[in-house]
């Protein structure tokens, strides 16, 4: 079990809208407008803090190489460390592991993390910018020549997931019906929307057996949080969230070597997620997840990769993910509601701030701030999922508490 | 700052490459002049891996290589109804993930059959090669059910 060195708060959080298209700013506005969020709210300066830390998903989607220089720029970080993270959606989760590590080690008692991309800077109307680019994520030699870009890998898992495990699609589609309708209860929501399974079943098919409303939006978002010591969390707020677990895990890019670097796992499961839950599970002494966990937020990609990562997770058995979205046990007043705002099917996609977004709204489920969408009773463990990489090779998981 | 009229700008960017296959070189000019599919064997864990690999992730030993294939059997597979803006296939088409025979990987490809119900029978499928081969991966043409 990791020995914690010094306790970690989360002290400040961003409250961002989400967006499809934020003409009005460019990336470095946009984090500076996240970070002066995230600074306000937890009562600091600027000057108080000595790191930033820095996710964006890729620098070609905001058409700036070394990215961090331009926010370092934007937030008048000189003489002091910014560092930047790039790893599609499981950038951010690698910086607040980062975060977290520097505060957690003694190095520093306030760290700002922030991330996120500005995606309609390559996906403006008629431009392929962002369809060009995300597929060279993938193994450039072994699977961009053939199309294998994001859709092709997320669609080969689901169809593994389906035909291994027996899940259906309308079970999929249940996702998508929850985490739109949540998103109506959120005023910060890109996707709100009531809709029904059918209409899921019947949207346009993209890549069998993922569908249009099967997947999470494309938006504008940064995102931005500040981690504090046990010192100076007591003397900044009365609330103060804990972070209690932390595990992060990586594999293998390549989808065909998947199940022979994994022993004992099928295609159809996603073992870092697995692996990053045990290691934050063991820190935070949570041994029964459905019934420790109060609220959960995690990275809803695609529909099926909701229910995949309760299974991985631990909130249900192996194969009973569409059984946990049928019984409803994840719905906002079901047993652990999942992405009650929307997540990033319904609320935004904030792609390179994904952690940054998920430790915000855990953050406010806990304070007890979430208005329209709060659970109730107001919970005292959350939970935070954010994977990426190049379909789903890389996972982070936080335990956040009041305790 | 007040709200103001915003002005955009328009931008392409392009970039060549040239790279090298270093240690699995041996891979394309086999697929090239004979037309042969090579893996790699680990000689500690005994893993064959195509695509191959010069040294075993696992074991982080030097591989040898071996021939795999030309048939196999599709083991997971996706149907992309997506217009594809950097390929010359036209949609919808069908990316697998293919066991070529003696190798414990699967090997991503293009497979020639778009009907879900006979895809997922997992059927066995047989390497088609280009007319013209470069010692690109696409030297294989795609892999045709048989």
């Amino acid at each position: 079990m990791k020995k914690l060195k010094n306790r970690v708060a989360v002290v400040g959080v961003s409250d961002t809208k989400a967006s499809r298209r934020r003409d009005d700013s460019t990336f470095f506005q946009l984090a500076y407008e996240a970070a002066r969020q995230a600074v306000g709210d937890a009562g600091v300066t600027k000057d108080d803090i000595k790191y930033c830390i820095f996710s964006t998903a890729s620098e070609l989607f905001n058409r700036q190489p070394l990215m961090g220089i331009y926010i370092a720029e934007a937030l008048g970080w000189v003489q002091k460390p910014l560092w930047e993270f790039t790893n599609a959606g499981g950038s951010s989760g690698g910086a607040l592991s980062s975060a977290y590590n520097l505060v957690a080690s003694g190095e520093a008692d306030l760290v700002l993390a922030v991330g996120g991309d500005k995606i309609s800077d390559a996906d403006a109307p008629g431009l392929n910018g962002f369809q060009n680019l995300i597929i060279y994520g993938n193994d450039c030699i072994w699977e961009v020549p053939f199309g294998a870009g994001g859709f092709s890998q997320f669609s080969l898992l689901c169809q593994a997931y389906m035909s291994i495990y027996g899940i259906t699609e309308a079970q999929a589609a249940m996702v998508s019906v929850k985490n739109h309708g949540n998103a109506l209860l959120n005023p910060n929501a890109q996707g709100a929307k009531k809709i029904t399974v059918d209409d899921v079943l019947n949207s346009k098919p993209l890549a069998w057996p993922i569908k249009f409303l099967d997947c999470s939006l494309v938006s504008d978002i940064f995102a931005a949080v500040i981690f504090a010591s046990e010192e100076r969390a007591k003397e900044l707020t009365d609330k103060p969230v804990w972070i209690k677990g932390v595990g992060h895990a990586n594999d293998v890019g390549k989808f065909g070597w998947r199940e022979t670097m994994n022993p004992g796992f099928t295609f159809g499961q996603t073992p870092v997620m697995r692996a990053a839950a045990k290691e934050a599970y063991e820190m935070a002494g949570i041994t029964d997840p459905l019934n420790q966990i109060d609220v959960a937020q995690v990275q809803d990609g695609f529909s099926w990769v909701e229910l995949i990562t309760y299974e991985m997770l631990g909130f249900c058995e192996v194969g009973g993910g569409g059984r946990l979205i049928e019984e409803g046990a994840t719905q906002i007043g079901g047993k652990l509601p999942v992405n009650p705002g929307g997540g990033c099917i319904g609320h935004g996609h904030a792609y390179g701030g994904i952690g940054m977004m998920d430790i915000s709204e855990v953050v406010k489920q806990l304070r007890g701030e979430a208005g329209g969408y709060q659970v109730t009773p107001a919970p005292r463990v959350g939970l935070v999922e954010t994977m990426g990489g190049s379909g789903m090779s890389i996972s982070t998981v936080f335990i956040l508490g009041r305790d | 700052m007040e709200n103001q009229d915003v002005v955009k700008a328009y931008y392409k960017m392009e970039a060549e490459f040239e790279w090298s296959y270093g240690k699995i070189s041996r891979f394309f000019s086999e697929l090239k002049d004979n037309k042969r599919i090579m893996g790699t064997k680990c000689p500690k864990c005994g893993t064959v891996f195509c695509p191959p690999t010069s040294d075993c992730p696992k074991c982080w030993v030097p591989t040898e290589w071996v021939e795999v294939g030309p048939q196999g059997t599709l083991i997971h597979f996706s149907v992309i109804h997506l217009p594809n803006l950097w390929m010359k296939r036209k949609a919808p088409y069908t990316n697998g993930l293919i066991k070529l025979d003696g190798a414990d990987t699967g090997f991503m490809h293009f497979v020639d059959e778009t009907d879900i119900q006979k895809l997922l029978a997992k059927p066995r499928v047989e390497a088609v090669f280009a007319e013209e081969r470069k010692g690109y991966p696409t030297d294989i043409d795609y892999f045709k059910v048989i």
